[in-house]
């Protein structure tokens, strides 16, 4: 089971990609041009004489330009933000559910509750508990938790979504077609075995996944 | 371009030293004896007492960090159990947020705000003694969590509910971190009240609050989000310990608590308390940088401005820690936090526009200042990132976000203040460090910093959550997790020479005399040590700078103070004001206070 950085998994997932990469960049070429500001200034005006230099106390343009232009920039990624954001609301309000699955945390290990009830998955520290999702479907998540706050983190899709006791959350995504065996854990720290909450999320075909579904329906009835 | 020549012998520069004496003249204001010591009002004293005492526990909050990084280094768990491992990461968090960073912000107010603005003390020299207490015995009962059965407190520097209540936390460890905080909350809102109370009342004539030193207006500013913010987290805390001690169920969810509430409460004071540690180290860096690129402050109004702002906006940017809860509206609280990026670029492009066109000495705070801007950057741009709700949605709870909040919170911090500590040094003991010895120090540091920190974005990016005791060989966080802890050996080793350098320099005699840097502030204008009271003469003060005015008093194309002879009456008018000693050799003189001039005519009234 590789369990490393995930690809995209969700189309919900991409969006975000998109967004890290583009705000990632961003950051990069500002800071490599504002360090490097800072270097050439402390190379190009070391002290080379005891000259007192111009005392300069302000220059309103320039400091209406410094002003001016980090606005539009953290404009713009608020902007790009949100285009994202309404694009991951969109689908949490779909009608089109494919697949609803009841994940319910508890101090420390994961359960998983697929429709009607008949199949159920427990993690015990042994087994690793296993979340089955079926590729190009759209999935929601009812989230749970007992007894402390955790977190349902699957890093392939770029979501987190934080599951408090006493109060349903939920979320959606459209699940792409990365068929594979990707990591899932719990980010809130919840407690003595916090680290122990990890859960594998197993992407497969839709076909694949009804006979898995089968399968296990038929182990729980005998 | 003007630009003055080193002068010949009639256009001398003045120094401080001609005004109050060689070093020597006058006796030192630290207390001599223990017992002194133990119960000083005196605001050095105390000072000194808050730096010594914040630094402790930074070593004991950086021997608790040489635990995870010893234990992380490789899957597994080797060095401690998983129940120890989340008491150690929790005092970690809570020490170095609580007992070092913010104290040693009151350390520096307590030192320099009186010596800065010309005063003789702060506003109520006994309520800062019981706020320096309260911190020192808050601090020591968190630690004593250790030796409870259960240990210490394992919760997180949050203390987020249910897990904190009284059945996820049941231990006697998890009271003890609570009490403390409220402590300590109790003494930093004094420690506020005192500093506005002093910076509002207690100015020296000539100094208006727009010739203030950066610092001053920092820590003023800062003072009033400490009323805001502390206040909410000591209810907070009360409410929670009631919760755990005495049957309410105020974040209970299974009584019908609201766990969200703590959250809401926690972060109210949780953002302001993170520019409530880093407004005071911005303005050590505004102070440094001028003086080692001869230059004055760049923006100065814009600057106090964006400070302004920052206080402002960081009462409204609260719920960006709380994006992945699904229960926060998202378009304002990323507005807010994209928003604060604006007034913290600005400070940056200030530091910048100072040092452009200046002539820059490496003198080692300013080493210090500029590799503090250097983790600055680094450190606010990751924070722009994690302003997008939609980015948070995978980094938040990630190591993404711990090597971002140690880069503003722990690398900044840790520059800035070994800029004010090596910058004041002389001020404080009277003498020198060595420069070959911190050059090494801020070297090491710099590499052993970014070594640990920087490689944390990349597990959080790969998917490492925080505050985990372990994680398996299969997840290919090994390498990273690795490089961060021998990064953790490097940054250890960094304070060596500093220790070395602080035992050599005190085995020195203390000849750095008043103004060893030629620096601008009040401070430099008495000397090193600072007698009891402060000052025994003032400078007039007409701009930011009064030390460099004077310095530079016959040289009316650059000294705010005009000629020589306008310094002197200026000197002269300001001085009736002043209820001093004059300065003279013979110290039993009688004070000038008694001909003070009438206010509204300037008419000496005897």
């Amino acid at each position: 089971m590789n369990l490393t950085v995930a690809p995209p998994l969700t189309d919900q997932a991409d969006d975000i990609e998109r967004v890290w990469n583009a705000v990632l960049v961003a950051a990069i070429v500002v800071g490599v041009l504002v360090v490097g500001l800072v270097c050439y200034i402390v190379m190009r005006y070391r002290r080379r004489s005891s000259t007192l230099p111009r005392q300069l106390r302000e220059n309103i343009p320039v400091e209406i330009a410094y002003t001016i232009v980090p606005l539009l920039i953290v404009a713009a990624l608020f902007t790009v933000t949100f285009v994202s954001v309404r694009a991951i609301d969109d689908v949490a309000d779909a009608e089109d559910t494919d697949l609803v699955v009841d994940v319910t945390a508890f101090q420390w290990q994961w359960r998983f509750e697929y429709p009607d009830g008949a199949v159920t998955i427990t993690g015990t520290d042994d087994v690793i508990p296993e979340l089955v999702l079926p590729a190009s479907s759209t999935v929601r998540f009812e989230l749970h938790a007992v007894d402390v706050i955790h977190s349902f983190w699957i890093p392939g899709f770029r979501f987190k979504r934080d599951m408090f006791p006493g109060r349903t959350g939920s979320f959606s995504v459209d699940v792409g077609e990365e068929i594979g065996t990707y990591a899932g854990l719990c980010a809130e720290f919840c407690g003595l075995d916090h680290h122990k909450m990890d859960f594998a999320v197993r992407v497969v075909p839709a076909d694949d996944f009804e006979r898995w579904l089968d399968e296990r329906r038929s182990e729980a009835g005998a | 371009m003007t630009t003055i020549e080193r002068p010949d012998e009639d256009q001398r520069l003045y120094s401080v030293d001609d005004f109050v004496g060689p070093p020597g003249t006058l006796p030192s204001g630290l207390p001599r004896t223990l017992v002194g010591w133990l119960t000083t009002t005196d605001h050095k004293a105390l000072g000194v007492l808050y730096a010594i005492t914040s630094l402790v526990f930074l070593a004991i909050g950086g021997a608790l960090a040489g635990i995870i990084r010893t234990e992380l280094a490789e899957p597994g768990l080797q060095v401690v159990d998983e129940a120890t491992y989340n008491s150690v990461f929790t005092i970690h968090g809570s020490v170095m947020v609580y007992l070092f960073a913010v104290p040693f912000g009151f350390a520096l107010a307590n030192y320099l705000i009186p010596l800065q603005i010309g005063a003789p003390d702060l506003a109520f020299p006994r309520l800062n003694a019981l706020s320096y207490w309260l911190y020192v015995f808050g601090g020591a009962i968190m630690l004593l969590g250790f030796v409870t059965d259960g240990g210490a407190a394992g919760f997180g520097w949050f203390a987020y509910p249910p897990l904190s209540g009284p059945i996820g936390s049941p231990g006697l460890g998890a009271d003890l971190w609570i009490v403390s905080i409220i402590l300590t909350g109790t003494s930093g809102t004094l420690t506020a009240v005192n500093v506005i109370s002093t910076i509002t009342m207690m100015r020296a004539p000539g100094m208006t609050m727009f010739r203030m030193p950066i610092l001053c207006w920092n820590l003023f500013l800062t003072s009033f989000m400490v009323l805001l913010a502390f206040p909410v987290l000591t209810g907070a805390l009360i409410m929670l310990e009631a919760d755990r001690r005495f049957g309410t169920d105020f974040f209970d969810p299974t009584q019908g608590g609201s766990p969200i509430l703590y959250q809401h409460l926690f972060w109210f004071f949780g953002h302001p308390e993170v520019y409530i540690v880093a407004l005071p180290f911005f303005g050590v860096v505004t102070e440094v940088i001028p003086v080692f690129s001869r230059r004055p402050i760049f923006g100065y109004k814009g600057l106090v401005l964006a400070t302004l702002t920052i206080a402002a906006l960081s009462t409204s940017v609260w719920a960006h820690h709380m994006f992945v809860t699904g229960q926060v509206v998202l378009p304002f609280f990323a507005a807010t936090s994209f928003l604060i990026a604006v007034p913290t670029g600005v400070k940056v492009f200030n530091w910048i526009g100072t040092m452009w066109g200046g002539s820059i000495s490496f003198e080692p705070p300013m080493l210090f200042a500029i590799g503090f801007l250097v983790t600055f950057i680094a450190g606010g741009l990751t924070g722009v990132m994690l302003a997008s709700p939609t980015l948070d949605f995978h980094l938040s709870d990630s190591y993404f976000v711990v090597a971002h909040l140690h880069y503003v919170m722990g690398g900044t911090v840790i520059f800035a203040l070994f800029a004010a500590i090596y910058f004041w040094w002389p001020k404080v003991t009277g003498r020198m460090l060595s420069k070959r010895l911190a050059t090494v120090h801020f070297w090491l540091m710099m590499v052993g910093f970014n070594l640990t920190f920087f490689v944390m974005h990349f597990l959080g990016r790969d998917g490492m959550a925080r505050r985990v005791a372990d994680y398996e060989p299969v997840d290919g966080f090994e390498r990273w997790n690795l490089v961060s802890s021998i990064g953790m050996v490097v940054l250890t080793v960094s304070f060596l020479p500093f220790v070395v350098n602080v035992v050599w320099s005190l085995r020195q005699p203390p000849t750095a005399g008043a103004d060893p840097w030629e620096a601008n502030s009040l401070e430099w204008a008495t000397s090193s040590p600072p007698p009891e009271h402060n000052f025994t003469w003032l400078p007039p003060i007409r701009s930011e700078r009064p030390v460099f005015d004077l310095r530079w008093m016959n040289h009316e194309d650059v000294s705010a103070t005009g000629t020589t002879e306008a310094w002197t009456a200026r000197s002269d008018h300001d001085s009736r004001w002043l209820p001093l000693h004059p300065f003279t050799d013979d110290h039993d003189v009688e004070p000038r206070a008694d001909s003070r001039p009438d206010a509204d005519t300037g008419a000496t009234t005897t």
